[in-house]
């Protein structure tokens, strides 16, 4: 167990990245110079609860430490300009000592599937460690504390916006919660919950065990959120997911021997965009953010996905002068502990096949993101991508819908019951619509209607095939859906964004301004090349380091030197 | 090649896919040495060729893992012969159990790291430093 003392820091210290400020390690009478000299508009502030309740019984808001008042820390901040937006977290926070329980809990480490207890080293190189958030007694505390934290916020007038957050961390490609636990105090509420659920004499295969294990586990998460929303209610704005760059064992094991590099983040920082997850680098010390790595943070998530996502009126979020992510597939993936046993993506090499040839201009959708792709991007076209055995009513009617929209679907039959398949095809049958059958490495089925296009693809019916193979097979549906797109030569181990927005009324020449973000994290020169077809024009070159840009008639030449990077906006026409 | 010190290896007893009906086998999870983690294709090739039982062929086996293993003498036979594959002076075993008390026990990061390396089971790599013996009178 380990305690947290106030001791006051450098400025790298008190905002460790993306305009999160820790107000705890600063001593209060330096908060209005800090907030001063920060250059941001918009401070995230996570709410430490250890700091104001070294037991989990007494709470201190300013009452004897002056820097526990978030009252006059927000008012400071409003005094020099500066927004606030508070962050509490609602799972197990790897950026506080003991993952920010009080440290009277701090009793049973969690541990992660393999076994192993998580470690974390933070951005000042403390070991942290994470405690199970499934003893009761820390959901109790957490409980008082919450309402507490309402009470204060009510009777001080604290308006800010509070987002409860979830955070994670990347293994292997995946976003692990930092929830997921097998230690002993999970199992033993765990078999209370199914004593709840079952009878003594039923028998659970172990499938059902596992989906079991998983709803326990979003039930318990439920929880915790629901007594934070109803508690703070007044300034509750929702729940937001937090992957924390370097987090995971393998980093931490690497991090340990101090044999990381900034190439071992920006991987997890990209998946983090394509999968809607707000990265955080605030376990990575400063001296890995100098160079490449800092500027990628800045462009693409502090100064354009987190304002996005934190926006909090709908006018704010259609800000057309801002740049979003520009994605032309959106990828389905059910999580729910048992889906990804069946066939996945991974098993048909879509990734390698998106990652090489579209970048990370593709989104993955999850049924907790589901809602934030419901609606349609004006000028954004999307492919979406479904696997049979996630259909459920829901998707079933959010496929039948994008089609009749005329929006673009590939459903991926494996796994499809055979209630929808049914449904499937009365639909065909009923709207009298023409099944086109083809045999491409597997049985393809394609329906159109008006612009829109259903693409049935029986998963089981491939043979044992080779990357190239599955590459071909995914090049070949992909080209007939016609999309507009520049691929870029010659990429490897370059860092690059697709980001989009709308012409503005002084761009009517274009349809859409396209900005291309390129980094070079490689210790080596990188040349990089671009064919234009006839849609694309260069518009404009910003923000060149270390490179040289060369454009012709229908080409772009891209020279980064080590560390270089460069913007480059593309304006779009059909 | 770099001359390894020391090779640290993090196993569990436990069975990674209880869907698929298997039992609970030994698995290496982490192979790390003093200067990062170690590239585990070679070890993977090692397993294959000279330790996976007969009886345990087919066992899915998590990509990033290596084993699955019958026993714990196993693990330890596997661990000394990657040492001496790698011509390392010593090699330690750790169960999650002890890398688990160990990190609890942790304050700093630089402690986890240095017991790490030294404690859990440790083999001593003895034909090393014989070779490094004679290799001042052969080479």
């Amino acid at each position: 167990m380990t305690l947290t003392t106030p001791v006051p820091r450098d400025q790298d210290t008190v905002f460790p990245g993306e305009n999160w400020f820790f107000y705890w390690k600063t001593s209060a009478s330096l908060w209005k110079n800090k907030l001063q000299e920060f250059p941001g508009t918009k401070i995230i502030i996570p709410l430490n609860w250890s700091f104001h309740s070294e037991t989990g019984d007494q709470f201190d808001f300013g009452d004897h430490r002056p820097e526990t008042n978030l009252k006059k820390l927000v008012e400071i901040a409003q005094e020099v300009g500066k927004s606030v937006v508070f962050f509490l977290p609602l799972t197990p926070a790897p950026f506080l000592a003991n993952g920010g329980l009080p440290h009277l809990l701090a009793r049973s480490l969690a541990l992660n599937t393999e076994g192993m207890a998580y470690g974390v080293i933070d951005a000042d190189d403390h070991l942290v460690k994470i405690y199970s958030f499934f003893d009761p007694r820390v959901f109790e505390a957490f409980d008082r504390f919450v309402k507490k934290l309402g009470q204060y916020f009510s009777s001080s007038s604290i308006a800010a916006d509070v987002w409860g957050i979830r955070s994670g961390y990347f293994k292997e490609g995946h976003y692990r919660s930092f929830m997921e636990d097998s230690s002993k105090t999970f199992h033993q509420a765990f078999l209370r919950f199914l004593q709840t659920k079952k009878s003594d004499e039923e028998v659970l295969s172990p499938i059902e065990e596992r989906a079991m294990a998983f709803e326990f586990n979003k039930t318990i998460q439920n929880l915790y959120e629901t007594n934070a929303r109803e508690s703070i209610r007044n300034n509750f704005e929702g729940t937001l997911d937090v992957a924390f760059l370097g987090a995971g064992t393998e980093n931490f094991l690497k991090r340990l021997s101090g044999t990381i590099s900034t190439v071992d983040f920006s991987g997890e920082l990209y998946e983090s965009l394509a999968k809607d997850i707000i990265p955080s680098s605030v376990l990575l010390s400063h001296r890995f953010k100098k160079g490449v790595l800092g500027r990628e943070l800045s462009d693409l998530v502090a100064n354009s996905y987190l304002p996005s996502r934190l926006a909090s009126s709908a006018y704010e979020h259609d800000d057309i002068t801002m740049f979003q992510p520009l994605s032309f597939f959106k990828v389905y993936e059910r999580i729910d502990g048992v889906s990804s046993l069946f066939q996945n993506w991974s098993d048909l090499q879509l990734w390698s096949y998106l990652r090489s040839s579209f970048g990370w201009s593709y989104k993955v959708i999850s049924n907790d993101t589901l809602k934030l792709h419901e609606t349609k991007t004006p000028y954004q076209e999307h492919i979406h991508l479904f696997h049979g055995h996630d259909v459920d009513r829901n998707i079933f009617n959010f496929i039948l819908k994008t089609f009749m929209n005329g929006g673009r679907v590939i459903l991926n039959r494996s796994g499809l019951s055979d209630e929808f398949s049914k449904r499937f095809e009365t639909f065909f049958l009923e709207n009298n619509l023409n099944v086109e059958k083809v045999h491409f490495q597997t049985q393809i089925q394609n329906i159109s209607l008006g612009e829109g296009r259903l693409v049935l693809v029986e998963g089981e019916g491939f043979k044992e095939m080779g990357h190239d193979d599955y590459f071909n097979f995914w090049k070949t549906l992909v080209e007939t859906f016609s999309l507009i797109h520049v691929p870029i030569h010659n990429v490897d181990g370059i860092d690059f964004y697709w980001r989009t927005r709308p012409s503005s009324t002084n761009e009517l020449k274009f349809e859409e301004v396209r900005r291309l973000s390129l980094y070079n994290p490689t210790s080596y020169r990188k040349k990089v090349r671009m064919s234009l077809s006839k849609n694309f024009v260069v518009y404009k070159v910003i923000d060149e380091i270390n490179v040289i840009v060369q454009t012709y008639p229908s080409e772009i030449e891209i020279e980064l030197s080590p560390e270089g990077s460069v913007i480059v906006d593309f304006g779009v026409f059909s | 090649m770099r001359e390894i010190e020391y090779i640290v290896g993090i196993y569990n007893n436990f069975n990674p896919f209880p869907e698929e009906g298997e039992e609970a086998h030994f698995y290496l999870l982490y192979l790390l040495d003093e200067k990062g983690l170690l590239e585990k294709e070679g070890a993977k090739a090692l397993f294959k060729e000279r330790f996976l039982s007969e009886h345990l062929e087919g066992v899915k086996t998590p990509p990033s893992m290596i084993g699955p293993f019958l026993s714990l003498d196993n693990v330890n036979q596997f661990a000394f012969a990657l040492c001496e594959e790698l011509n390392a002076a010593r090699v330690s075993l750790l169960s999650v159990e002890e890398y688990n008390t160990m990190l609890e026990n942790s304050q700093l990061a630089h402690d986890f790291h240095r017991d790490l390396l030294e404690k859990g089971n440790v083999m001593e790599n003895i034909e090393r430093k014989k070779k490094g013996f004679l290799g001042r009178f052969f080479s």
